[in-house]
């Protein structure tokens, strides 16, 4: 599954890395350069036409970093407005995916090294939590409430800053 | 997969797969919480990007999450998150606010009861922060795992019950070790008045931090930092014996001059001071510091006349802007190099003092410019409907003789630049001259006469106007009285567009 191999590496070696379930993917060395781990393989000769193997990174994850990386290389230098709300708006899309894959794409984005990836991870992850009561969370993410209920009475008033109820009291109504 | 990768390839691969050898133990797994089972470096990138509430509400996720907050950048206690029905409250105080602006007056019994209601909401906000500060500092004393954060913000309104704020700020410093620290006391409504914040010195006392205080950088917002001693007599503060920034904003008129002194007494080693938006009772400041390491000295939008730096020994950067013309004298400052001032004034304006001396509104540039042999680079920006300046040069005993550049900025169409002679003629090094014309229509007003013809530069080589207009004959005029005075002038560049792009508050970047 070649997932991108579109015409950004005009003259640009094609690079071939392998997942962990062994699939190969292709994409210009300047993609794989966005990753510090197959920068420095390429860097030390470490490249070949075997592929890199990547013995962390699953294939549907390593598609989406393959895709990732391959936009975002075609675009890296002189951005004009209109082509970084472009990649903006690619990031906004692309990061809308489930708490798995989101979970696949934060290890395998920080095991390579892709730093924007990282951060885009990072932030959507604090996207979701961001505002939500404890038991949301714990929906969206599949957390297993493990306190008992004396331990929770305690943390949560440990943090009460965080529960401070904004609905009033009736008599300021 | 080839999965028998070949050794060379291990080489490069070996210290990472080491530190993640936990993520495949943790991906086989396949359990449905995942996300629990990230690493600590990458929840603690995720709740970094949190505001603090999220991030607290985190703790009762799970065991995993319970002390994972423990170690964030920054804690924000802001009152205004917690006000009850906040689009209410701003509805009030919106009103309040309108009402007390209208033209045809409005009853006292009216705003009070504006005043009223608002001040319920306020007290409520602050009893909830009462709360769960205390509950967050009691939680503390069962010896759980230690709290770090470099930054901490306090947001309040002001109240008569400060102590667990005193004791908050008093954690902060001493056990979590906070770097930077900002108190902002909001003044939403005048019901307030009276009642202040003062920084509590009284929960530090001289035998805690052996090894230094923690605090560097230190905001606060309508908060007295200190009582004023008079002469700084007084053995200063250990907490703020590491500061090296401090942002006063909003003092209240007041505040007396001796606070300001004081403080720069009170912190040996303060690099950086800036006064925003400060009032001061005597309408004057006034520092002699001959110890004091300041280089930065920045008076933003203060209500003040005078300004006396009467011993800066380090002070490299002083400015002042914002507001009317302030008068600054100028006493031991050996290493002032770069100046800047902005000012506003309008010559029309009438005040007591123009009306009894029948004077209009005007000022001298010796005012502030005066005896300052070191200045490098110096930029103004003075700007009124018409040229305040009073046609006198500087002192003769007080030439700028070492500055070598000058930016006029954001100069009105209606001034004419001929003024700036004043500069030419004190600032004999001077190599490079920016003139910054605002748009307008404004024709130039009255000249300024120039000096003979016996007046030579013989330094400046560099002079751009930006803002040049081909069809204003004083602008022409300018420019051929300039190329006959400046004997060295090698490059004159006049622009008809373009702007000043700041780089900091004493550097800049001539635009087109």
């Amino acid at each position: 599954m070649a997932a991108a191999t579109d015409d950004a590496g005009d003259s640009n070696e094609m690079i071939r890395v392998v997942s962990s379930d062994g699939e190969h993917f292709e994409m210009p060395e300047a993609a794989a350069n966005l990753s510090l781990v197959l920068r420095h393989m390429i860097e030390d000769d470490c490249a070949d036409a075997a592929g890199i193997p990547l013995a962390v990174v699953a294939a549907k994850p390593l598609a989406k970093i393959v895709d990732y990386c391959t936009k975002h290389a075609a675009k890296s230098s002189g951005l004009t407005i209109e082509e970084a709300e472009e990649l903006k708006r690619f990031d906004a899309e692309f990061i809308e995916v489930d708490t798995d894959m989101l979970y696949d794409l934060l290890v395998a984005a920080d095991f390579m090294g892709v730093e924007g990836l990282s951060k885009l991870a990072v932030q959507r992850t604090a996207d979701l939590i961001k505002g939500k009561t404890p038991e949301q969370n714990r929906e969206t993410f599949g957390i297993v409430n493990d306190f008992t209920p004396e331990e929770e009475e305690e943390i949560c008033k440990e943090n009460e800053w965080a529960f401070q109820i904004t609905k009033p009291p009736s008599r300021l109504c | 997969m080839d999965t028998a990768a070949p050794a060379r390839y291990l080489s490069v691969f070996d210290e990472l797969l080491a530190r993640r050898e936990e993520h495949i133990r943790l991906c086989a797994g396949g359990g449905k919480d995942r996300i629990s089972e990230l690493p600590d470096d990458l929840l603690h990138l995720v709740l970094r990007r949190l505001d603090t509430r999220s991030a607290l509400a985190t703790a009762a996720l799970s065991k995993r999450w319970a002390h994972l907050h423990r170690d964030l950048p920054a804690l924000e206690f802001r009152v205004t998150d917690v006000i009850p029905q906040s689009d209410r409250y701003h509805w009030y105080l919106h009103r309040r606010r309108t009402l007390g602006e209208r033209r045809r007056p409005v009853r006292d019994s009216t705003l009070n009861k504006f005043d009223v209601i608002i001040g319920r909401y306020e007290r409520h906000a602050m009893r909830s922060l009462a709360s769960s500060v205390n509950s967050l500092l009691d939680a503390d004393n069962g010896g759980e795992a230690r709290r770090r954060y470099q930054r901490m913000i306090l947001e309040v309104f002001p109240t008569h019950n400060s102590g667990y704020m005193n004791r908050l700020i008093a954690t902060a410093i001493a056990d979590w070790e906070v770097q930077d620290l900002e108190v902002t006391v909001l003044d939403t409504t005048s019901s307030h008045n009276g009642m202040g914040y003062r920084f509590p010195h009284h929960c530090f006392d001289d035998t805690m931090f052996p090894a230094g205080c923690s605090l560097k950088t230190l905001k606060l917002t309508n908060c007295t930092p200190l009582e004023a001693v008079a002469g700084g007599e007084l053995q200063p503060p250990r907490v703020f014996g590491s500061l090296t920034v401090l942002v006063l904003q909003g003092m209240p008129r007041s505040t007396r001059n001796g606070v300001y002194e004081g403080v720069v007494h009170a912190c040996p080693r303060l690099e950086v001071l800036h006064l925003r938006s400060c009032s001061f009772r005597e309408k004057s400041l006034s520092i002699d510091a001959p110890c004091s390491p300041v280089k930065e000295l920045l008076i933003d939008d203060c209500d003040i006349d005078m300004v006396y730096l009467r011993s800066l020994p380090r002070l490299e950067r002083p400015a002042c802007v914002g507001g009317e013309p302030v008068e600054f004298s100028f006493g031991a400052v050996p290493r002032l190099a770069s100046l800047s001032l902005s000012f506003y004034a309008d010559v029309n304006e009438r005040t007591w003092y123009t009306t009894l001396m029948g004077m209009r509104n005007e000022y001298p540039l010796f005012n502030f410019l005066n005896r300052l042999p070191e200045l490098d680079s110096l930029m103004l920006r003075l700007t009124g409907p018409e040229r305040w300046l009073v046609p006198i040069g500087l002192k003769a005993d007080s030439p700028l003789s070492k500055l070598r550049r000058l930016l006029v900025a954001d100069m009105p169409s209606s001034w004419d630049l001929t003024w700036t002679r004043y500069l030419l003629e004190a600032a004999p090094a001077l190599e490079t001259m920016h003139i910054h014309v605002a748009s307008g229509t404004a024709s130039p007003g009255r000249r300024v006469a120039w000096p003979p013809a016996e007046f030579k530069h013989r330094a400046l080589r560099e002079l751009v106007i930006v803002g040049y207009k081909p069809s204003e004959r004083q602008h022409e005029e300018f420019v051929s009285l300039m190329r006959s005075t400046c004997v060295a002038l090698r490059d004159v560049a006049l622009l008809e567009r373009g702007h000043v792009r700041d780089k900091g508050l004493w550097d800049w970047e001539l635009m087109t």
